[in-house]
């Protein structure tokens, strides 16, 4: 209500998210870029962060899709673990080739976010945040104490690599290729759900969900069914994550990955899902880009976040709208 | 007249409270029915029993002939009782049109899952429903400022949006809570004029909860009066105004003034 008539003459940029095709053409445009980059890469190393930069880019992505209902998980990596192991084993000890064992995965994934969802329903706001980090705090338990299925702190070694119709993604710089076009996938999905009726429920919610409620939009289903779909998402990174890595534990879906993926969003810009992508391509490499800087590298990653929240409050794609006020 | 919302011997309990006695009335076709009382009265817990906010504690309370005890605010709106809400209430980092769209989004036909992949046929759809929305954004008299933002738009123009909203969902019935509250009277007496239009023009039957008498008097035809959660009284404006149970409990407080 602040400053409500100063900003009247503004008009709003009539939800760009929905109908600008943009994105699309950005989106050949990179898949054209992206056939080099392997190649043109220094080394193997960068390649690997390449390929790290993706997974976090899917992580980030499907974290914003629960984001965009107005919900905040603290058990994102948890959701990403829970697909890791579902994958890993399936691979190990029945022998499903990976394909299969991500999407089978993927599924059951979603499916225990709709449950936890349905259970936690009437949770808003800070009680959600709450529940979301306890799962993720009894899915490292589980993880490391039910060791018949899981091996403990040890993790599951030699998973086999992903493969798709004898085509092998074992390899740095192939698996580079497998992880762009899931990545593009789960980019198109957010951006054909972003635009849709879902889309148009999903940020009604996130504004004024008594509103949304009293427009008729069930705001608990569509809350779950954020929940189940970016969790979802979020599963089908981690299985990835497992049949590249090929070695996974307790420790690699922790806590403190969930609150990386939620500073990806922050920095990145929380209002739309470029941020998502734009915070993961930006604080993914960073800490490897201060190597030289040993000692140093954690001190400064924090006031690199530490500055752009001073001065980017909206987060780094607030650095368009600055470039170019005033679109409307 | 035939009844369309129908309350029945409602009662709301909080704790040891009783926020609501017995209470019963019913808005029948094409009518506008005020809700008055004093502070306290139990006129906002009503309101958030009958649209399904808050369970009652006993009851019953039936719309269009169904019963809708127990349903969620979402299921009801979709039957055809819609609510606007006490303090401005929009999508404020939507285009005012968007808002509306929003408020019609179960009277379109436009599938969730078709919406995915465009087609002709939602893309037609949606341009309906646009037509519709801009239409009645001419109604409340806000059309002009459609592509603004809903949250920069000053107070009197965010009330008129909330009623554009409610009524996009093509109630049978739109509650409205405090449509004047924080209006000045130039702006209260066109609210008046709105509720008017909506109730002639056979687009809606209203039931306000108003505390500006000169607006209640001025557009109800019936009303009913709440004290310390009791009916006590229910009639025409002029049987009401003359009620001397209504002036002790209501009136009477404002007259000395």
């Amino acid at each position: 209500m602040r400053e409500t008539s100063m900003v009247l003459d503004k008009s709003a940029p009539s939800d760009p998210a929905r109908r600008s095709w943009t994105p699309l053409v950005l989106v050949i445009v990179a898949c054209g870029a992206a056939a080099f980059v392997p190649s043109l890469l220094p080394n193997l190393f960068y390649v690997h962060i390449a390929n790290l930069t993706l997974l976090s880019g899917i992580f980030a992505l499907s974290l914003w899709i629960i984001y965009s209902v107005g919900q905040l998980s603290l058990g994102h990596a948890a959701f990403a673990g829970l697909g890791a192991y579902i994958s890993a084993l399936l691979a190990l000890r029945l022998g499903v080739p990976p394909l299969l064992s991500l999407v089978i995965s993927g599924l059951a994934t979603a499916t225990s976010a709709a449950l936890l969802g349905a259970v936690i329903l009437r949770l808003r706001g800070v009680y959600f945040v709450l529940v979301t980090f306890l799962f993720g705090q009894i899915f490292t338990l589980v993880a490391l104490n039910w060791s018949d299925v899981t091996n403990g702190a040890n993790g599951l070694i030699s998973i086999p690599p992903m493969a798709l119709f004898g085509l092998s993604f074992a390899s740095r710089s192939s698996f580079f290729y497998f992880a762009f076009a899931m990545f593009i996938l789960v980019l198109l999905l957010t951006w054909a759900l972003n635009r849709s009726m879902f889309g148009r429920a999903f940020h009604s919610i996130q504004q004024n969900i008594d509103l949304a409620e009293s427009c008729g939009i069930d705001t608990s289903r569509f809350q779950i069914v954020a929940f189940a779909i970016g969790s979802g998402i979020a599963g089908v990174g981690g299985a990835m994550m497992a049949h590249y890595i090929r070695y996974i534990s307790p420790d690699t879906f922790t806590f403190q990955n969930s609150v990386a993926f939620i500073t990806m969003i922050v920095v990145g810009g929380r209002s739309l899902y470029w941020g998502a992508l734009v915070g993961a391509l930006f604080l993914t490499p960073l800490p490897e880009l201060l190597r030289d800087f040993a000692g140093m590298q954690h001190i400064l990653y924090g006031a690199v976040m530490i500055v752009v929240l001073r001065f980017l409050p909206g987060g780094l794609i607030s650095l368009a709208s600055l470039v170019k006020p005033n679109r409307g | 007249m035939k009844p369309v919302l129908e309350v029945k011997d409602v009662q709301k309990r909080f704790g040891g409270l009783w926020a609501l006695k017995n209470i019963s009335f019913m808005v029948g076709d094409a009518e506008v029915v005020g809700l008055i009382g004093p502070n306290g009265a139990g006129k906002t817990t009503c309101f958030n029993v009958v649209s399904g906010q808050l369970p009652p504690s006993s009851g019953e309370i039936s719309f269009d002939g169904q019963s809708i005890v127990g349903l969620r605010p979402n299921r009801i709106v979709r039957l055809g009782l819609s609510r606007t809400f006490q303090a401005t209430s929009v999508f404020p980092a939507a285009s005012v049109l968007e808002n509306v769209i929003r408020g019609a989004i179960t009277r379109m036909n436009v599938s969730f899952l078709g919406s995915l992949l465009p087609t002709p046929g939602s893309a037609e759809a949606m341009e309906r429903a646009r037509e519709r929305c801009m239409q009645l954004l001419h109604q409340v008299g806000i059309a002009h400022v459609h592509d603004h933002l809903a949250g920069a738009l000053p107070y009197g123009y965010q009330r008129r949006l909330g009623v554009a909203i409610a009524l996009a969902s093509e109630p049978k019935v739109i509650m409205m809570d405090e449509p004047a509250a924080g209006l000045n009277p130039e702006e209260s007496a066109a609210m008046g004029r709105l509720i008017r239009q909506i109730h002639e023009s056979g687009q809606a039957s209203v039931l306000i909860v108003e505390h500006d008498m000169r607006l209640v008097m001025g557009i109800c035809d019936r009303i009913i009066v709440l004290d310390h959660g009791e009916q006590i009284a229910a009639g025409k404006p002029d049987e009401i105004k003359s009620n001397p149970q209504v002036i002790e409990a209501y009136l009477g407080a404002e007259a000395v003034h």
